[in-house]
């Protein structure tokens, strides 16, 4: 019993001395100037404090928040709350925080207030309603606003925004520049695709660009070690984007990787750079017994086929290896990467004497959709094998429906 | 099947009634018991039935009018307390038919207290001369709550869009010093500003508009404005320099409007930020209950500054 009130007081005080702390936090942010130190610091303070503070955070963005004994007379007072909430939010990434913030990036609101929830819309990452409300304001008035909901939707993972850096970095606005690059380093492996689109179109900027890359090749390298698969998954993915051999090393150590998606991810981006070892480990799993893995290899395979031909030769000649399994595994990443140099090997292995070659094979030359395979796909519609017969079948109506 | 036929009927009659009333999207519990208790008074009238209007009301009720003027400067104070609303409305019932609708478009509520709108239209006949008076009024309203019923605390009559140059105010002396009393309380911090404001005080930011249908409600009532100052208090500083701009008391002296115009500057003791803001603010005044002047209402950002 005595333990229990003791533990009782214990939570009661620890409670009322977290409220106290942000209480204070809040009062030194409503009263020093935006980006002051002070300022800085308290919003510091409160996301350490973490999501205990989220709710009252969260209610600060609110117009209505401000009545009643929360009521402060002055609006300057209540940007700076408005604006150093956002910031935390975006920190902490609460849910339930989104609609929020969506709610303030309109210009009922100050530039710093929807900035800063703009910014905190991009940090909290992917969700429907946020991205929706982000790109209804692409087209807003103010560049500055304009570039930071691009960079916020770059953060989302969607492209929508991608015109708007473009154009930032083709300028010679050196404020936005500043932004850009915060907000392009800020996107980590989010950002590489539009770094990559940006570095290859020739401008002033390219110096400072290969410089951001540098520094989020550097980053990823880190964060290929962090606790979340998914974030390691998507940095080996970004690391084949940037394409660089001194990725390679950190990249082989992901072969090994608990999780199989960081592992395909990892070779798949070794085997676009065009590193052996990446490829052998794809075309390993292509004939491994496990179909789950087989999958995988081919759907990596047909990414890297697709996105670069440096596996092209490789899965031709697999079309000869003696083990079924790598011959059929080899056919459907060619149909799915519609390699058409592959026509004739494919019209070849149509005649396989295993009945899942000859029915990947078959699948592969719909997808290709060449009229000159036509009679041999025709002539497999009759093979003794029901499922190759379907899928003879199913290819003839694919050419039919491509050369109309 | 006669179980049917009562379900039917119910379904029907729900139907109709809905086709008859007024359905609000924004409506709530509190909202329909306000819109019954303007509702009794607007019966009472229609009625000749002066006990069922005055039951709508609060015993400290004020009433002014506006004369269509959009400026509260304006107001006169007409009716100080129920008992002059009885008089008043017992004597208007005998010589007048009241043939009135009232729509009310517009309630705001706050804990225990609210304002509403109401729109009044149709004909006041003379029960003598069958002399015929067109209506079409604008009325402003404020509400209390108390052992869960509301009832009227104020209201001001012919809200209007009119307005008129003037510089013309009156100033009333008690009125400024209460006023000024107010202030130097605030600034001094001393928590015992509440002293000076009404239990069921209503406080409105008035953003700067004249019209209080667009006033939204910051405080309700001296308790949670107390509660505000506790915790404004000990992190801002405030100096108020406020100057009374104009004082109208009533005629029975029981109650009073006043305007003042000011400069707030909140200095924070957790930083280095000075926030400061020019406005004007619109009070209502009232000593029906105490020998001494109680603030009933108070709109800050009352009007543009000139």
């Amino acid at each position: 019993m005595h333990k229990f009130i003791i533990v009782s007081i214990a939570f009661l005080n620890g409670c009322t001395t977290t409220e106290q702390k942000v209480s204070d936090l809040v009062e030194q942010m409503a009263g020093n100037p935006i980006e002051s130190t002070p300022w800085i610091e308290s919003v510091e303070g409160l996301t350490a404090i973490g999501r205990p503070a989220a709710r009252l955070l969260i209610s600060q963005l609110n117009p209505g928040h401000y009545v009643g004994k929360n009521y402060r007379e002055f609006r300057p007072e209540i940007e700076k709350l408005r604006t150093g909430s956002a910031r935390v939010l975006g920190e902490i990434k609460p849910r339930g925080a989104t609609g929020p913030l969506k709610d303030r990036i309109g210009t009922a609101y100050t530039n710093a207030e929807r900035i800063a929830c703009i910014w905190a819309l991009g940090e909290i990452g992917f969700n429907q309603t946020g991205m929706d409300a982000l790109r209804n304001i692409l087209s807003d008035n103010n560049p500055i606003i304009r570039l930071h909901t691009a960079i916020a939707l770059v953060k989302m993972d969607d492209k929508s925004g991608y015109e708007e850096i473009q154009k930032v970095f083709a300028g010679n606005n050196e404020d936005l520049l500043e932004i850009a690059q915060i907000g392009l380093r800020e996107s980590s492996y989010f950002g590489v695709p539009i770094l990559t689109r940006l570095i290859t179109l020739q401008g002033s900027q390219q110096g400072l660009l290969t410089e951001i890359s540098n520094v989020i090749g550097d980053e990823l390298i880190t964060l290929l070690e962090a606790e979340d698969p998914e974030t390691r998954r998507r940095s080996s993915i970004a690391i084949g984007i940037l394409n660089e051999m001194r990725f390679e090393e950190p990249l082989l150590v992901c072969l090994e990787d608990a999780s199989n998606q960081v592992k395909f991810s990892a070779a798949a981006s070794l085997a676009s750079m065009g590193s052996k070892k990446g490829i052998d480990f794809l075309f390993e799993a292509m004939r491994n017994k496990d179909p789950i893995l087989r999958s995988n290899a081919v759907k990596f395979l047909a990414e890297v086929q697709e996105s670069g031909e440096t596996v092209q030769e490789q899965l031709i000649d697999s079309m000869q290896d003696a083990d079924p399994l790598s011959r059929a595994g080899a056919a459907q990443v060619l149909g799915l990467a519609k390699v058409v140099e592959a026509r004739e090997t494919l019209e070849l292995a149509a005649k396989d004497e295993d009945s899942t070659v000859r029915a990947n094979a078959i699948m592969a030359l719909g997808h290709i959709g060449l009229h000159s395979s036509q009679p041999h796909i025709k002539a497999s519609t009759q093979d003794t094998n029901a499922t190759v017969a379907y899928y003879a079948k199913w290819a003839l109506a694919q050419l039919t429906q491509q050369n109309k | 099947m006669y179980w049917h036929i009562r379900h039917v009927l119910i379904s029907v009659a729900i139907i109709i009634a809905t086709f008859f009333s007024e359905i609000y999207a924004s409506e709530t519990p509190e909202t329909i018991l306000i819109r019954q208790t303007l509702r009794l008074d607007l019966s009472g009238k229609r009625r000749s039935d002066s006990d069922i209007a005055l039951s709508a009301y609060d015993k400290s009720f004020v009433a002014y009018n506006a004369e269509n003027n959009n400026d509260p400067r304006r107001w006169n104070v007409v009716i100080e307390g129920r008992q002059a609303l009885e008089n008043n409305l017992k004597n208007d019932l005998k010589i007048y038919r009241y043939e009135l609708q009232r729509t009310i478009p517009n309630i705001k509520v706050r804990g225990l207290v609210a304002t509403a709108t109401s729109l009044d239209s149709g004909k006041v006949v003379n029960r003598d001369t069958g002399e015929i008076e067109p209506v079409f009024e604008t009325q402003f309203w404020t509400l209390v709550k108390e052992d869960d019923d509301w009832s009227i605390s104020s209201n001001v009559r012919n809200v209007g869009s009119n307005s008129i140059e003037s510089t013309d105010y009156s100033i009333d002396d008690d009125i400024k010093s209460l006023l000024t009393r107010i202030s130097k309380t605030r600034q001094s911090g001393d928590l015992s500003t509440t002293d000076f404001f009404s239990k069921n005080f209503i406080g409105y930011d008035a953003n700067n508009n004249f019209d209080p249908a667009s006033w939204n409600i910051i405080f309700s009532g001296s308790e949670e404005f107390s509660k505000y100052l506790a915790q404004r208090t000990p992190h801002v500083d405030y100096t108020i320099n406020r100057t009374l701009t104009s004082a109208r008391v009533g005629p029975s002296g029981h109650e009073a409007i006043a305007m003042t115009r000011e400069t707030v500057l909140a200095h924070h003791k957790k930083g280095e930020s000075k926030h400061s803001i020019k406005r004007n603010v619109f009070w209502t005044l009232s000593k029906q209950n105490e020998d001494d002047w109680k603030v009933t209402s108070m709109a800050y950002n009352c009007g543009p500054i000139e």
